[in-house]
């Protein structure tokens, strides 16, 4: 019996196996996976597209080029030479150029709520470094002083900061990475994929199966748990909140990363946490740090006066703010309660 | 390395203080408690010491390794032969006292561990099955210990009827299992991780355990028995010890194939069963004297056959002629071959698409061989140093292009305030699981810092979302350590 059996088996595997090819030729019914890890986090691409790995070693390369392009820490970025350069024009490519105009915008929209040229703040605090302190007031409102992003000159591919300005892509560049990767998989005739950047989530298309795309968001009290699920298409979803980088200092208060450019303290404005939805992976990245330094008047406000993305948001008393586009595909799996946005008639 | 020199300590003590243990026993407790009183203290004050003071000094006591090595003696001192007088004359009247030290030594390991796993039970985060078996079995250890430990007192021990007293004290075979037990599921994880000089404690170990378990069942047939030939007798238990030794060694080696980065909860069977053949294979083959010679010709050259599989493994991988090897493979049916041909297949998918199916085929073939195979031989008592191998999971096909190497990789970072170890999984290009641990002047840091990066990691892999959106943010020491480990798995 058991060889019987075995034979049968070994039969079906053989039918299986010979079934494979002619799939291959389409769409496969397994997605391409794989982790990496750069520009500082951890990442997962995962991709159903008849080009398989070959789309995820292209990836991995374009990954590798932007940050090589765009880190801070790498001496030869187009970042550090604008950095090292302050004062004078500086020849960058597309991509930094790109990421410059998108910023700049995003900032006035925003009424200087992102802002690029905050990083000399965001060091002195050690959020980029490790190394956390609390500076001391006048240090700040002399770094404040060079601080303000209107101040960048982009001509075609050339810019110039004023010196002692330095700029630098945190809150943008895992956005807009994920929307190259987007592009490119299109590029391979790719129907659905989705990537996960450091928790900056973007997806094609939806699901090989045509059901929509689940995305967990981590409950900001809780980071090992969600706060609940967001079904999208085509669509990223990306968050900030508090409870990422943060340090509690000698005074027992808690300081995170993300600074409202006002006053260069952490943005503590009623929000602990912004996950925002939309098309353009780089507009969710930039929009989740500024509607988290706007706090929660005006980031309602803003939404109310835009029409390209979706947010949730969680407030400091324990409440859930939800955009009206998002209310039929919003799982709320948290204890708090949900308060419903319109956009203005 | 610390065991041996834990080994070494106790060993010199229980020479040299046998006498005074027993004559004047509380002054040696007291030592004992205090010992382990500061121990626990500099444990729980995170102050930092030189790596050679946490690892050697704190580590004998805090890791167990002196407690461990002090049972032994304890054990071993039960199961020396008739042969050896002096040793026996001397060190048998203070046995009790010695067990009675032991146990005051334990105290410090038991209760560092258990702050810590006590913590993290109760955060609920990372109940891994191996951490809960862990949990279990010490909790047991310490059941059986504290109860013998207070009935082996001199005072207490007269009031009990010397029967039930000698009755209750049987369950030190248990406590004696359970150690082993115990360090088995720790180690076993981490040799076949790779990890340097793991391979060596848990040869040292089994060396002493199984020896013990050997000696010890070797006296009692000698006293029920009264055997003539003793010579006999002796070849099989250098035997059996032989075997099992190369069992456990060959079954923790480091091992990179993805089949064989096997689950814990499987690694934690197989010792208890090496265990069980250990008790039931001597009366077996001692009526068989026949097969005994066999056997030990085999074991000798499998001793040896554990660097051989390593360079067959090699070679095989070696060849392209892929339809030549898988035939001969075929014929032997030997797991880890089939192991070496699912590598070389999906090497050879690398080069050439097409050619891989046949090949494959075979493959699986064997691999649904195993189950029925394996039946059989674990009775036949035919040592197949491939035996303990896990069984390969019926993959649903080769990855083509896979940038890592599948395997488990073990990095180990400077966290807070000592060192953080960090173990990652990967598998067809994605990480499957993630551990890390740390030394324990860094627990309370490191149970506030790894859930966040795990359950983020793990997130691509749950069933209920496709992805988490929100930071992954984790101390630097994990962070690095993932992306250290992603960087060794790279081809």
């Amino acid at each position: 019996m058991k060889f019987r059996k075995m034979m049968i088996l070994l039969f079906l595997s053989v039918l299986l196996t010979g079934c494979r090819p002619e799939k291959n030729a389409e769409i496969p019914t397994e997605p391409a996976v794989r982790d990496l890890f750069a520009m500082d986090t951890y990442m997962n691409l995962k991709v159903w597209s008849p080009d398989g790995d070959a789309v995820l070693d292209q990836s991995a390369v374009l990954i590798a080029d932007l940050e090589k392009l765009l880190s801070v820490t790498n001496p030869d970025s187009d970042t550090s030479r604008i950095n090292q350069n302050a004062g004078n024009f500086i020849a960058v490519s597309d991509h930094t150029a790109n990421l410059i105009q998108e910023a700049v915008l995003i900032g006035s929209e925003s009424h200087g709520a992102l802002d690029i040229t905050i990083y000399p703040v965001l060091k002195e605090w050690g959020f980029t470094t490790g190394n956390y302190q609390i500076p001391d007031e006048n240090t700040l409102r002399n770094l404040l002083s060079h601080v303000d992003y209107t101040q960048i000159q982009l001509e075609e591919n050339q810019v110039r900061i004023p010196e002692e300005f330095q700029i630098d892509f945190g809150s943008l560049a895992k956005g807009y990475t994920s929307d190259q990767l987007i592009a490119l998989f299109r590029n391979h005739q790719a129907e659905s994929a989705i990537v996960n950047l450091g928790g900056n989530v973007q997806a094609l298309g939806r699901k090989p199966d045509g059901s929509l795309w689940n995305v967990g968001i981590v409950n900001p009290l809780v980071p090992e748990e969600n706060l609940g699920v967001v079904r999208i298409e085509n669509q990223a979803v990306i968050t900030s909140g508090n409870y990422e980088r943060y340090f509690i200092g000698d005074d027992d208060h808690i300081y995170w990363h993300i600074i409202d450019p006002k006053d260069g303290y952490p943005a503590d404005n009623g929000l602990i946490s912004v996950t925002i939805i939309g098309e353009s992976g780089l507009l969710c990245d930039a929009l989740s740090t500024a509607l988290f330094a706007e706090g929660t008047e005006q980031a309602v406000e803003h939404y109310q006066h835009s029409d390209d993305f979706e947010m949730i948001l969680v407030t400091d008393d324990g409440k859930i703010l939800l955009s009206e586009g998002m209310q039929e595909n919003f799982q709320n799996l948290s204890s708090f309660p949900v308060e419903v946005i319109a956009h203005e008639k | 390395m610390l065991f041996l020199i834990a080994v070494l300590i106790a060993g010199l003590f229980s020479w040299f203080c046998a006498d005074a243990i027993r004559k004047k026993p509380l002054p040696f407790y007291l030592i004992g408690t205090v010992l382990s009183v500061i121990m626990i203290v500099l444990n729980q004050t995170h102050v930092h010491f030189s790596p050679f003071m946490t690892n050697y000094i704190l580590g004998l006591f805090s890791r167990g390794a002196l407690a461990a090595a002090l049972w032994c003696v304890v054990a071993w001192i039960g199961a020396l032969p008739d042969e050896a007088k002096n040793l026996r004359k001397k060190l048998l009247p203070a046995r009790g006292e010695l067990s009675i030290f032991s146990a005051l030594i334990t105290i410090s390991h038991a209760v560092v561990y258990g702050i810590s796993y006590c913590k993290r039970l109760f955060s609920g985060h990372d109940l891994q099955s191996d951490f809960v078996i862990t949990c279990v079995i010490c909790l047991i250890l310490m059941l059986i210990m504290i109860p013998l430990t207070v009935i082996s007192f001199k005072a207490i021990r007269k009031k009990i009827n010397a029967k039930t007293w000698k009755a209750i004290q049987r369950t030190a075979y248990i406590f004696y299992a359970l150690i082993y037990l115990h360090v088995m599921v720790i180690l076993i994880p981490r040799a076949r991780a790779g990890r340097e000089g793991v391979l060596l404690s848990i040869i040292l170990y089994t060396l002493v355990f199984a020896g013990y378990a050997v000696f010890r069942i070797r006296k009692a047939f000698i006293k029920n028995k009264k055997p003539q030939n003793k010579a006999v007798l002796n070849g099989v238990c250098a035997t059996v010890l032989i075997f099992i030794t190369s069992m456990i060694g060959i079954f923790s080696r480091a091992v990179e194939s993805p089949a064989m980065t096997s689950e814990i909860p499987e690694t934690t069977t197989v010792p208890v069963q090496t265990e069980t053949t250990v008790m039931t294979e001597i009366p077996a083959s001692e009526s068989e004297s026949v097969s005994e010679s066999k056997a030990e010709s085999e074991t000798e050259s499998e001793s040896e056959s554990e660097t051989e599989i390593q360079t067959e493994t090699e070679s095989v991988s070696e060849t392209s002629s892929e339809s030549v090897s898988s035939e001969t493979q075929i014929s032997e049916t030997i797991a880890t071959e089939t192991q070496s041909s699912t590598e070389t297949a999906v090497i050879l998918t690398e080069t050439a698409v097409q050619e891989t199916a046949p090949p494959e085929e075979e493959v699986q073939t064997p691999e649904d061989d195993q189950p029925v195979q394996e039946e059989a031989p674990v009775q036949e008592e035919q040592p197949q140093p491939e035996e303990p191998a896990p069984e390969p999971e019926p993959e649903p096909e080769p990855i083509d292009n896979s940038i890592y190497h599948d395997g488990v990789y073990t990095v180990t970072k400077f966290g807070y305030d000592s060192d953080v170890t960090i173990i990652v999984t990967i598998q067809n290009d994605i990480i499957t699981d993630v551990s890390a641990s740390c030394n324990e002047s860094d627990m309370y840091y490191f149970d506030v810092a790894y859930p966040v990066l795990k359950s983020a990691i793990l997130a691509s892999q749950s069933p209920d979302v496709d992805a988490v959106s929100g930071s992954t943010y984790s101390s630097d020491a994990i962070r690095d350590g993932v992306r250290e480990a992603l960087n060794q798995a790279r081809k």
